[in-house]
């Protein structure tokens, strides 16, 4: 009887062929003197052989002409994407957003740092003579400084004045 | 069988060659996607969306798969998407409440009087205890019993072992023995 329940549980491994020769060969020998488990093995048997013989539906007929439809539209949508596509899904964005990126970096450029004027190149002497005396007399300091200013202010009339 | 040229026109983009594969599969796959489902509008949708998804994607078909297990592995991943959805309605495959129904049929069956059953009752029967099983168990019985196809295939559909093909085919046969064992000498 144990060997009986153990033979069982091998069965349906055994049904699919995917024992061992050894075991295959235990099972075999014990079925030959077990009409019990044989029967068991029989049902199984059974079993796989109504399976196979199960009759499919038919698909309904409508299936192709669904698919091809929807394959077709897909193709079109896809040359038109192939065509222009990569425009819209990768360069456009782009190129607008760097597009956009440079127009906001320019506003901020022009109107809130503004470059400062062009500086006459005169003023380099200016200093440069105001930094010598500077190193004499302290006094002369402020008196360089003085021209410097004077003379940015009113430099062009000042040299309107002297010619 | 299905010719390689056929397969290398279709993964060109020819799309009569792709129908002739179409015409060569579809049943398979639309009994599979039934057998799994039991419910046909769900079977005739994906068996659509199988080919479809196939044909955008059968480029990336390698030579050495069958595009039978590889469409079928398609029908499968689709399938197991559409039953993760909370709004669908179809018959959960493991749900004991609905193979409770199923399971009732079969004891049903077992009340006829006269204790014959047609070929059509069995195979009714037999439709239902399939439906019946698991998942796992019921791609499998249906792959290899109800299309025929080969054990290697079913592990490529499935990404698995032959050894586990053959494990799970061999417990589905023996879970449906369980089920139909009244059958046994009423025939």
């Amino acid at each position: 009887m144990i060997k009986c329940e153990k033979i069982q549980k091998m069965l349906p491994d055994y049904s699919v062929g995917s024992l061992s020769a050894k075991k295959r060969e235990f099972i075999e020998k014990h079925i030959q003197n077990c009409p019990e488990c044989l029967k068991q093995l029989e049902h199984l048997n059974n079993i796989a052989s109504l399976m196979d013989k199960m009759p499919q539906e038919e698909p309904p007929s409508h299936l192709w002409a669904n698919i091809s439809e929807r394959i077709t539209n897909y193709e079109e949508d896809s040359f038109w994407q192939k065509s222009f596509g990569w425009l819209w899904e990768k360069r456009i964005p782009a190129l607008v957003s760097g597009f956009v990126m440079i127009l906001i970096i320019a506003s901020l450029y022009f109107l809130l740092l503004k470059p400062p004027e062009k500086m006459d190149k005169s003023i380099y002497k200016d200093i440069g003579q105001h930094t010598y005396s500077r190193w004499n007399n302290p006094l002369t300091d402020r008196v360089a400084l003085g021209m410097i200013v004077v003379k940015n202010e009113f430099g062009d009339e000042i040299n309107e004045t002297n010619r | 069988m299905i010719d390689n040229n056929i397969v290398e026109k279709a993964k060109d983009g020819n799309i009569h060659a792709f129908e002739e594969i179409f015409k060569k599969t579809n049943k398979g796959i639309y009994n599979f996607i039934l057998n799994l489902s039991s419910n046909r509008e769900l079977a005739d949708d994906l068996t659509q969306e199988t080919y479809i998804r196939a044909f955008r994607s059968i480029k990336s078909l390698k030579s050495k798969d069958s595009i039978n297990s590889w469409l079928h592995r398609i029908a499968l991943n689709l399938y197991r998407d559409e039953i993760k959805k909370p709004k669908l309605n179809i018959k959960s495959i493991d749900d004991n409440s609905e193979n409770n129904d199923i399971i009732e049929e079969i004891t049903d069956w077992t009340r006829n009087p006269e204790n014959i059953i047609t070929d059509d009752e069995l195979q009714h029967v037999v439709k239902n205890a399939i439906q019946s099983l698991p998942e796992i168990h019921r791609a499998v019985v249906t792959m290899h019993h109800i299309e025929g196809m080969e054990i290697d295939d079913i592990a490529k559909v499935l990404k698995t072992s032959n050894g586990t093909v053959m494990s799970r085919l061999a417990r589905a046969r023996d879970s449906l023995r369980r089920k139909l064992a009244f059958y046994e000498g009423k025939k």
